[in-house]
């Protein structure tokens, strides 16, 4: 039931984002030409422009915003809303309200990284091209964990703060910071650069001049940053836990 | 009443985005200052190499424009289908003033906030750069300053039809995000290149920056007024068609 309660709250964003991302892929497939015309003046290898126009242009972007949208929610919206007191009067604990909408949310967002690498590879044959889907699927692995990052900032965020549209700012403004410093000294010693994770840009495990991911994915970076979105999920958890409703 | 009732409902909004876009600004300039001390590692947006083609790729052409778009969407939520969910439609409604008064008082003070984030770089650009022995011209700034006006306005129009179309709970928010990111990519259709419809590009003058004859200031084209002019119509024809649907609403 609880799972059900997660999906109906969030099944509208979801939809809607995962549409999108696919109408966005399409296009990028079937109106390639166009598009290539417009992010280079030189002609473009069509793993290039796949990797420039997907993995790190517009669309990056998007899901990161979607991730945010994605973990909005949850009691404080509740509470502003006068449904909090039915949500809390049900017989599961603060920890299980939280996790399920966690689980529901995280798999959302795994599901809208896998978008590109189904659709890409999938349609690029019908305008006579290809692009690997190994390649694909590694950028989603990419995408499925800083997103996974992204959306616990957002939780967190809709965990502090009740405004309807406060804790979305908070987040996006959060997610901007924290790529601000990361690029910053002394910072970005200590800070990983998520944007550049997600897209290769810098990165020893991929060749911008061919497109490709050439080397292993950074198993310690992902795994990194997978604990710093538990942490921000546990500590929403707690703060949950306390809250007074 | 309508109107402190709109500055209510919006202010948290409006300190949180121009407290960041002032923020953005002021960091620039200063951080102008520790970036030219260590040249060896600039910062991305920091490797032109003068102060105002350093203020333009990261403020009028960078970061903060895409940032100050994207909070316009935050400012540009309103209407009153978020009080129907709330429930609190029925005493709003019950006021002594039309829905369009509602309507039109909550447009205004969301247009006086976009003016206002808008004109902060404008403020605090030429304003702080004497600081640090630099000087911005107010005539850039101003220049910029009315393009930001003029696409935040178009961004703010969107978000605020989104909010009176779409009553789900952030289902507006996202719906203007994708309306937001599709325009730049609708944009590179070649049947749509023409009508130069990306006004993200228009707002930081991109492809028309040039340099003086000195290459000592980095200067923009003249104003864009007829595209200045259709952003205003698309913004009052987004406008207006969010107060149409608002008075034929079912509360």
């Amino acid at each position: 039931m609880l799972w059900y309660k997660a999906w109906r709250e969030s099944r509208v964003r979801f939809l809607a984002s995962a549409v999108a991302l696919v109408v966005i892929c399409a296009s990028f497939v079937f109106f390639h030409h166009d598009a290539s015309g417009g992010i280079s003046d030189e002609p473009l290898s069509y793993p290039v422009y796949v990797w420039r126009i997907t993995y790190k242009g517009y669309l990056r972007e998007l899901f990161m915003i979607l991730a945010i949208l994605l973990g909005l929610g949850g009691l404080t919206r509740e509470r502003d809303q006068r449904t909090a007191g039915f949500t809390l009067a049900l017989p599961v604990s603060r920890w299980r309200l939280l996790a399920t909408r966690t689980v529901v949310g995280l798999g959302q967002v795994v599901l809208l990284a896998t978008l590109p690498a189904i659709v890409t590879p999938l349609l690029s044959p019908l305008i006579g091209q290809a692009y690997p889907s190994s390649q694909a699927w590694a950028f989603t692995i990419l995408w499925a964990t800083v997103g996974s990052l992204i959306f616990a900032m957002a939780l967190l965020a809709s965990v502090l703060f009740s405004g309807e549209f406060t804790a979305p700012v908070v987040a996006i403004l959060g997610l901007a910071a924290y790529s601000f410093l990361a690029d910053v000294r002394p910072f970005e010693r200590y800070l990983t650069d998520i944007h550049d994770v997600m897209s290769g840009v810098d990165m020893p495990y991929f060749a911008e001049r061919t497109g490709i991911l050439t080397g292993p994915l950074p198993r310690a970076t992902l795994f990194t940053v997978l604990l710093a979105a538990a942490a921000l999920i546990a500590v929403g958890a707690r703060i949950t836990s306390r809250q007074d409703f | 009443m309508l109107l402190f009732k709109a500055w209510r409902e919006s202010r948290a909004r409006f300190f949180l985005s121009a407290g960041t876009i002032g923020v953005f600004c002021a960091g620039v300039v200063l951080f102008n200052v520790q970036i030219q001390n260590h040249p060896a590692e600039p910062l991305r947006g920091f490797q032109a190499g003068t102060y105002t083609e350093q203020i333009y790729d990261f403020i009028y052409g960078g970061t903060a424009k895409g940032l100050f778009a994207l909070l316009m969407l935050f400012i540009g939520l309103g209407g009153l289908l978020r009080e129907q969910r709330r429930g609190t439609a029925p005493f709003t409604l019950a006021l002594p003033v039309t829905r369009s008064e509602i309507i039109i008082t909550q447009i205004a003070v969301g247009v006086v906030e976009v003016i206002a984030i808008a004109a902060l770089p404008l403020l605090l650009i030429p304003g702080l750069s004497p600081f640090l022995g630099k000087s911005y011209p107010v005539s850039e700034s101003l220049h910029f300053a009315l393009l930001w006006l003029g696409g935040g306005l178009m961004v703010f129009g969107l978000a605020f039809l989104c909010s009176v179309l779409f009553a789900g709970e952030y289902t507006a928010l996202l719906v203007a995000f994708l309306g937001l990111f599709a325009v730049p990519l609708a944009a590179q259709l070649r049947v749509l290149q023409p009508y130069r419809m990306n006004f993200l590009m228009t707002m930081g003058d991109f492809g028309t920056m040039h340099w003086n004859s000195e290459h000592s200031l980095f200067l923009p084209a003249p104003m864009p007024w007829m595209r200045l002019l259709v952003f205003f119509l698309i913004t009052i024809a987004l406008l207006s068609a969010a107060l149409g649907v608002t008075k034929r609403h079912d509360f």
